[in-house]
């Protein structure tokens, strides 16, 4: 049991041993003065009552005749206040205290406590932000800290700088990369005014405001889709969103024609296949439509076609299976040579922090190694320099 | 371990309130006075657990916990501090933590101030409430708890709804909630009362001021909350009959007749059945506000949860108290003998025409407002109740109560003359008249009902004023003698005769916004001039910025009058990225005529071009002013003296002595 845990139960010792002491403390005590008569209750404000027309009288409100037929009616309450009596309280209770403060020792603090197991999670400590920030430092998580860091100090910059497109566009990546939903999408907000609403921007701009919004897609995220698919119609991202988007809409077929469509425009190795297409397989088990029944789009169709044409065609220069040769025969070799030549150039970085250059020229190797963390870093503190 | 402890804490409470529904309601029974002063000691741990958990939720919010569903879905960490704390409330689950917290905090205070109470009726008036408070708990931890955790947490939150990030939210809700849950105080006193089988003049009186304080609060909510719309939703607008807003009118409209009701219970011992019932449908329509605005049977703003698990949940609370509370006022009701007897033209029958009108007033606006979601619940068209509906309906049926509420104060007790009260009247008659009159020459012609209003307004103000010139024997008596008077007026009519003044001002308000709002919408360039309700208005510029969790435009107008500058307003649109929701901030400024208002829009063309929506809303002022007079009233009746009679002498005497007699 953690630390936290026990801190909770000691609370909650506490906070039940506290209502116990304030709630039993009449019936131990026992000695409950016995209540006046219910009477004596009304007729205290009976007797205000009649005060109360004595000052309307000597204010001139009543009349003497008012006052005294209000008076004889508040008296004749009185009386039936009197008669009444069958209302005297029985100043204690009879043997049965003794239970009742066993029962509800017991009962209460039993029954709260195995409520609250059913419902609450005892041994989940607190995880305030600050906290949070405090435990990523000193963990295994440094390189995520350091990046997040910088891109706060990106950030810092570009309140100075708003115009700075590829510094909004390169802060926006990399809160994305972090999981900064929120923040990234402010950032593609800033990026996306700056270029003018640039398509390009459009797509990922609306992919982080979605993923900002759990995964819901708003009218401002859906109409970006859209902006990016009219300039690029196999755009995969915008069709696959918007498909998203559909679905969210209860048009669950529609959803499906968008992914098959999308699908069929996706070349048989591409990357999102398979997330498309357990996507299209929930969408049908979910609402029992079976993907069979819908084909693709002649829209779809036609642009498919097309781009296998492209590929089809002869390209100039060398052909790709040539490109590809060379590239298979030197693989090794190639990787090798830049490690060791991005290692060497990492380390002169380290002792010349203020080469705008060398970063950029980092980041890019980086890139090529696909080390996608590292190239944002030199990125961030390339964008750094002035 | 913060945010558990809360949690604890709030199931804690679920079984104390247990405790407190039922053992003091056996021991009032069976006359059984150790079980019934259980009453107060449960209060009070209910109020302290609840408040205790309440404070954790807060903590999670502040420290920004995003183990925390709640902090998660609402809260974010860039959001300033006054909203991540008015944010606790600001959500659905955070809200009926409130709703509980405040129906505990009146328990207490009818344990802690209810001395003077006799015990069976306070232990009763608890243990309904307590079990009012048992359905709540098991409510807000079955199926929305708020101190749900997510594991892992989350990075960040979603944020605040942005509109109502606004220090409106931070003060609007409470009071309104302290409104709602206050009518429970006078449900529950109405509840034990059947079950005493005793309503009588003692009880009007013990139940008077917890309803009093229900009400000033539920003013206060509904004035802040069309002021927070006539000021964030940017279109000069203060009411629109809005579902939401209604939910909360209609509780208003019932609290109002049963304050009026129960003066009739506690002076001449009748009407009981009425202020009951009274009673009864003020806490109804408060439940039924919640269960409208917390189902997300309506979809607004202030639907937060779209979960037909909750829906069917309140509504099942709501069934068996509303239908629980009426199958035992059927039963008991005839029962309940009335003394006084009166003639029709006498204070009694104003009082009775007031409930009259007062709850078809509320009927009509619960018909308004449940008949379109009734017809889309039965398969029928969607259809929408609009403000044609209402004002054309409602509005002509306040005419004659407002006429009426002059009167009121004149006519006596039991049988009265009304000739005499017209007479007494006449000054009244002729500066409505003449106020009427002086609008038409001023303003020029206006819209019928405005000017009905007007002079509706100049009538109460002036018979409510001739009531206290007459009270205080003004004229008539050496004007010393008349402050002497004055001075020793109880506070309870002082309270009547500002309540009556405020609503007074408050028509006027109404009236004159309604009547002769000015609106003036276009596109403005920087130096473009335009005249809105006799002021000049100059489009300065607009610039952009960026906020702590938004961006903004904000425009500058110069505003002159006859080449006099008056004001420079600022308006704010603002556009909150990660709601991707924008908000208008206008720009207002109060003068004694009208407010001033402008709103800045969406950049329009490329050279600087911007919508504006500028307005001249005349009076509008004069209906808050007026609100708070209202308030005020309220408080200083609850002040009156006569509510603070103490508990009659009680024997000490060992228990043992009076068990075996």
């Amino acid at each position: 049991m953690s630390v936290e845990t026990l801190q909770l139960w000691a609370i909650a010792a506490a906070l039940a041993l506290g209502v116990l002491v304030i709630m039993l403390w009449p019936l131990v005590k026992r000695q409950v003065r016995e209540n006046a008569p219910r009477e004596d209750y009304d007729i205290n404000v009976y007797k205000d009552q009649l005060l109360e027309i004595d000052a309307d009288l000597e204010r001139g409100l009543l009349s003497a005749d008012q006052g005294e037929a209000a008076r004889t009616e508040i008296k004749r309450r009185m009386l039936a206040a009197a008669d009444s009596g069958e209302t005297v309280t029985k100043a204690v209770g009879s043997g049965s205290n003794g239970l009742m403060i066993a029962v509800l020792t017991v009962l209460m603090p039993v029954g709260a406590v195995l409520l609250y197991l059913n419902l609450g999670s005892p041994d989940r400590p607190d995880q305030p932000l600050a906290g949070r920030d405090l435990r990523a430092k000193v963990g295994q998580n440094e390189e995520q800290m350091k990046i997040s860091q910088s891109a706060d100090k990106l950030s810092a910059y570009l309140k100075n700088n708003p115009d700075d497109l590829r510094g909004w566009t390169l802060l926006a990546r990399t809160y994305l990369s972090l999981g900064r939903y929120p923040d990234s999408a402010m950032a593609y907000a800033e990026a996306y005014r700056v270029s003018e609403e640039s398509a390009e921007l459009a797509v990922d701009y609306g992919e982080a405001l979605t993923l900002a919004a759990d995964s819901e897609i708003s009218g401002k995220a859906r109409s970006l889709f859209e902006k990016a698919l009219a300039a690029d119609n196999t755009d995969p991202k915008a069709r696959y969103y918007l498909g998203m988007y559909k679905a969210q809409q209860d048009d669950v077929r529609g959803a499906m024609q968008m992914w098959i469509d999308l699908a069929t425009l996706s070349p048989p190795d591409a990357p999102w296949l398979s997330v498309l297409n357990q996507q299209i397989d929930r969408a049908a088990r979910d609402s029992g439509i079976d993907p069979a029944t819908i084909t693709p789009s002649a829209e779809a169709l036609a642009l498919a076609k097309e781009l296998q044409q492209n590929i089809q065609a002869p390209a100039p220069g060398p052909t790709t299976a040539d490109v590809k040769e060379a590239m298979g025969m030197a693989e090794g070799d190639r990787n090798q040579m830049i490690r060791s030549m991005v290692e060497r150039l990492a380390s002169k970085m380290k002792d010349d922090p203020k080469n705008k250059d060398g970063w950029l020229r980092l980041e890019r190797a980086y890139r090529v190694l696909g080390e996608v963390d590292k190239a944002d870093e030199a990125a961030v503190r390339a964008a750094l320099l002035p | 371990m913060i945010a558990e402890a809360g949690h604890f804490a709030l199931v804690l409470a679920l079984f104390v309130a247990i405790v407190q529904a039922v053992v003091p309601m056996i021991g009032a029974h069976r006359g059984n006075a150790v079980w019934m002063a259980m009453d107060k000691p449960s209060a009070i741990s209910q109020v302290l657990l609840v408040a205790f958990a309440f404070g954790c939720l807060t903590y999670s919010h502040v420290v920004s916990d995003f183990s925390v569903v709640n902090v998660v879905q609402n809260s974010h960490s860039l959001k300033p501090m006054l909203y991540k704390v008015a944010g606790v409330w600001g959500n659905h689950e955070g809200s009926l933590l409130l709703w509980v917290f405040i129906l505990a905090a009146f328990g207490s205070a009818v344990a802690l101030f209810g001395g003077n109470l006799p015990p069976t009726l306070r232990a009763r008036v608890l243990g309904v409430q307590s079990l009012i408070a048992v359905g709540f708990y098991l409510f807000m931890l079955l199926t929305s708890n708020p101190f749900e955790r997510v594991f892992p947490p989350a990075l960040d939150g979603r944020d605040l709804n942005p509109l109502l990030q606004d220090p409106g939210l931070a003060f609007h809700p409470p009071f309104l909630y302290l409104g709602y849950v206050g009518f429970s105080m006078a449900f529950s006193f109405a509840i034990a009362a059947l079950i005493e089988g005793r309503v009588d003049a003692a009880w009007a009186r013990w139940v008077r001021p917890w309803t009093l304080a229900a009400w000033s609060f539920l003013t206060v909510g509904i004035a802040l909350g069309s002021w927070w719309a006539y000021y964030e939703l940017g279109w000069g607008g203060w009411w629109f009959w809005d579902p939401v807003e209604n939910a909360s009118f209609m509780p208003w409209l019932a609290g109002t007749a049963l304050l009026h009701s129960a003066i009739v219970v506690e002076k001449r011992d009748t009407m009981k059945t009425w202020t009951i019932f009274l009673a009864i449908l003020a806490f109804s329509m408060s439940l039924l506000g919640t269960f409208l605005v917390r189902s997300g049977v309506l979809t607004s703003v202030h639907a937060f949860a779209t979960d037909p698990e909750r829906g069917v949940f309140i509504l099942l609370l709501l069934m068996i108290v509303i239908g629980g509370s009426l199958v035992l006022f059927a039963m008991r009701g005839p029962a309940l003998r009335s003394t006084g007897v009166f003639k029709p033209i006498s204070r009694e029958g104003g009082l009775l025409l007031n409930n009259l009108v007062m709850s078809t007033g509320c009927a009509v606006v619960l018909l308004g407002t449940l008949y379109p979601l009734f017809l889309d619940a039965v398969g029928g068209t969607k259809v929408s109740v609009g403000p044609p509906f209402f004002n054309s309906v409602f509005i002509p049926l306040m005419v004659p109560m407002f006429m009426a509420m002059g009167f009121g104060p004149f006519l006596s007790w039991k049988r009265a003359d009304i000739v005499q009260a017209a007479l007494r009247l006449k000054i009244a008659f002729i500066v409505a008249a003449l106020a009427v009159a002086a609008v038409i020459a001023l303003a020029g012609e206006g819209p019928f009902l405005a000017l009905v209003g007007l002079g509706l307004a100049a009538w109460l103000v002036t018979s409510t004023l001739v009531e206290l010139a007459e009270r205080v024997k003004l004229f008539r008596e050496p004007l010393v003698a008349s402050l002497g008077r004055l001075m020793r007026q109880p506070r309870a009519s002082w309270g009547m005769t500002m309540a009556h003044l405020g609503m007074a001002i408050a028509i006027a308000g109404m009236a004159g916004a309604g009547g002769w709002k000015v609106e003036s919408i276009q596109v403005m360039k920087p130096g473009d001039q335009v005249n809105v309700g006799g002021y000049d208005y100059t489009f300065v510029g607009a610039r952009q910025g960026q906020g702590p969790n938004y961006t903004i435009i904000e425009g500058t107008f110069r505003v002159s009058k006859n080449g006099q500058d008056v004001v420079t307003l600022k308006a704010e649109k603002r556009n909150y990225p990660v709601r991707q929701m924008p908000t208008t901030e206008a720009a207002i400024h109060s003068l004694f005529s009208g407010d001033l208002y402008a709103v800045i829009g969406d950049p329009d063309g490329q050279d600087g071009g911007f919508v504006t929506r500028i307005y001249f809303n005349p009076l509008v002022a004069w209906m808050w002013a007026g609100s708070m007079l209202m308030v005020f009233g309220g408080v200083i009746s609850i002040s009156d003296r006569r509510y603070r009679i103490g508990a009659p002498a009680r024997r000490n005497r060992k228990p043992a002595v009076a068990a075996n007699p």
